[in-house]
């Protein structure tokens, strides 16, 4: 087990520890995002190999046994490529409605947030 | 008829981005356009039903291409969904009214759709995740579609911690890559070592925790349900019927019943791993409804209660299954099966009912007594399928050896309809006399559902056992049935 797996590892439960302990919308969304890094930085690590090559199949590469042997997996960066594509649209969503919030209630605290918002359901 | 598979994903998601673009007038436009779509995709649903096969699209097969499978227990799945996303669309085509961005609401509710169905469908885990992501997307935009302050933040608190929910189950299946070098569910079923009474791996105790942590919460289970009961009281009527009646059971419930049994295989860890939150809904669902007045808020909790008792069911039938008694294991899986269906239509029946109260309804008698009757299939009245589905769970979970767990599961089960009962005037419409009138759309769609209810409660009869029941059951337990439809030639077999 190589020590930059254990770093991803940390880099995970950082952004747990933020969203599980932060009140503040902001501060919430960024803890998300360092989540997904993490997953993402796992991803392209499980189809790493020391020293290989990029899975592009040109003319210095002609025999296919040989390239196999030496380039990388490409497939964790096509589902890196569709996690990020995921994670954008969501971060877009997420301020969106933060902001729209901090319109209504002149805060970006989510448990202010949740108590006015309880007290208008009244 | 597998040919027909991409279409119940290809309508929707082709509907949602045409459905920006039509003009604001005429207004019917885009009701007529999802309405055409939904109906068709409750037709394609009916023909899919009872059959099995698998769709390679583009004629790549596995691990090359992506493929579309049906079977037992996918196949009811998608019939629940299409038949609550076309009452959702005719409810909402009257309930509409009072919102603005009436065609970016259709597009949403038929992303949605197109997510869930892919979800049901979807032949790898990968994909699978793609998939719950755009349903999820586009619910929490729905969720928060009045705009109003308790709407979005209802909408913020699911979307973030969905956001990073999501991310549990993409851990999930990077470590499952990592480990066996593929995503596909029947290379994966072929390949992940059942452990039966034994301890699996760690790594694959972790890559099931993952699953657990992400689909759960997408399941509403216990401790994961925090969002659940906000979202519900917040979203418009139809959207929590959708939620509720298709969301939670395809891409929560049966997402996890799929990857815990057909990926991972028997074993008596991950039944446990089942039970734990399973019983903790199922208790904590009941005991808190009882304390909430917003009669929305009650049946969130409720539903969280049925989503408990589903993973008991769930639970129960993998330990059984790993130990190897398999007549209690079928038992366990069929009534968990048979109860995701039943809490599924009798939610959206209960939330569509009540939402005829809501402006501009004027809700008749009928409206209540649909309600009723999605009220007596969760509250688990005798001849309603809730009943039934409870009656197996328990009656497997006392004959499989767990006394203690009958006797809980028992108890909440008679405390239901008590609960229910009290309370019928706050979550029925009350009915507004002769004045009382609902559009003709709104009934529409109660009446599917209350058929559809109905129906789920004919299915125990001996008749008729062996074409949904039976099917679901092998479907579930049966590991090498999922791993043998990618062999040449085995694909097509019924």
């Amino acid at each position: 087990m190589s020590p930059v797996y254990l770093l991803v590892f940390v880099l995970f439960l950082v952004g747990v520890f933020g969203l599980l302990t932060r009140r503040n919308l902001i501060k919430l969304i960024i803890s998300v995002a360092v989540i997904e890094a993490a997953v993402n930085l796992f991803l392209v690590l499980a189809g790493y190999r020391q020293g290989g090559i990029a899975p592009i199949m040109t003319e210095q590469h002609p025999e296919v046994e040989a390239f196999a042997a030496r380039a990388v997996d490409p497939f964790p960066q096509a589902m890196v490529l569709t996690s990020i594509v995921i994670g954008l649209s969501l971060l877009a969503l997420m301020v969106g409605i933060s902001l729209r919030l901090y319109h209504i209630y002149g805060t970006y605290d989510l448990d202010e947030i949740r108590r006015a918002a309880r007290e208008e359901g009244r | 008829m597998t040919a027909l598979l991409p279409l119940t994903v290809a309508l929707p998601l082709g509907a949602a981005f045409v459905l920006p673009l039509l003009p604001r007038r005429p207004r019917r436009a885009g009701d007529l356009l999802a309405g055409l779509i939904s109906g068709a995709l409750l037709v394609l649903a009916g023909l899919l039903s009872g059959r099995a096969g698998v769709y390679e699209i583009g004629g790549w097969r596995a691990p090359l291409g992506i493929n579309l499978a049906l079977d037992g227990f996918s196949a009811p799945v998608l019939l629940l969904a299409a038949t609550v996303g076309l009452a959702a669309v005719l409810f909402s085509s009257a309930h509409l009214d009072t919102y603005t961005g009436r065609n970016r609401y259709w597009a949403l509710l038929m992303l949605m759709t197109a997510g869930i169905n892919g979800t049901i469908l979807s032949g790898d885990i990968f994909n699978r995740f793609v998939f719950v992501e755009i349903a999820v997307i586009s619910s929490y935009i729905l969720v928060g579609f009045s705009g109003r302050g308790r709407a979005l933040a209802a909408a913020i608190r699911y979307g973030l911690l969905g956001a990073a929910a999501a991310n549990f189950t993409l851990l999930g299946v990077a470590v499952l890559y990592a480990l066996h070098g593929t995503v596909n569910i029947a290379h994966l079923a072929g390949s992940v070592p059942a452990a039966g009474t034994a301890l699996p791996g760690p790594e694959i105790l972790f890559a099931a925790l993952l699953m657990l942590i992400g689909f759960g919460y997408k399941s509403a289970a216990a401790p994961l349900h925090i969002w659940q009961p906000d979202a519900l009281a917040a979203a418009p009527a139809p959207v929590a019927a959708f939620l509720a009646g298709a969301l939670i059971p395809a891409a929560g419930v049966y997402a996890l019943a799929r990857t815990l049994f057909t990926v991972f295989g028997p074993a008596e860890a991950f039944g446990w791993m089942l039970l734990f939150p399973g019983l903790l809904s199922m208790i904590f669902g009941a005991l808190a409804a009882e304390r909430r007045k917003d009669p929305r808020v009650f049946l969130s909790y409720q539903g969280i209660c049925q989503v408990g008792y589903i993973l008991t069911g769930l639970g129960a039938a993998m330990v059984l299954a790993a130990r190897g008694e398999e007549r209690a294991a079928g038992l366990a899986a069929a009534g968990a099966v048979f109860h995701l269906l039943n809490y599924g239509a009798a939610a959206a029946l209960l939330f569509l009912a009540g939402g005829t109260a809501e402006p501009p309804g004027r809700p008749s008698r009928w409206s209540a007594l649909a309600g009723l009757a999605g009220a007596g299939s969760i509250a688990g009245i005798p001849p309603l399928g809730g009943f039934f589905s409870k009656l197996m769970i328990v009656a497997a979970l006392w004959f499989g050896g767990f006394p203690l767990l009958a006797a809980a599961a028992a108890g909440t089960a008679v405390l239901a309809p008590v609960s229910f009962y009290r309370r019928r005037e706050e979550f029925l419409p009350r009915p507004a006399g002769h004045a009382g009138r609902t559009p003709p759309a709104m009934a529409a769609a109660l009446i599917l559902l209350t058929a559809l209810v109905l129906g789920l409660s004919l299915a125990p009869l001996p008749g008729l056992r062996g074409r949904l029941l039976g099917p679901a059951r092998r479907a579930v337990l049966d590991r090498e049935a999922y791993a043998a439809y990618l062999e040449p030639g085995e694909g097509q077999r019924p």
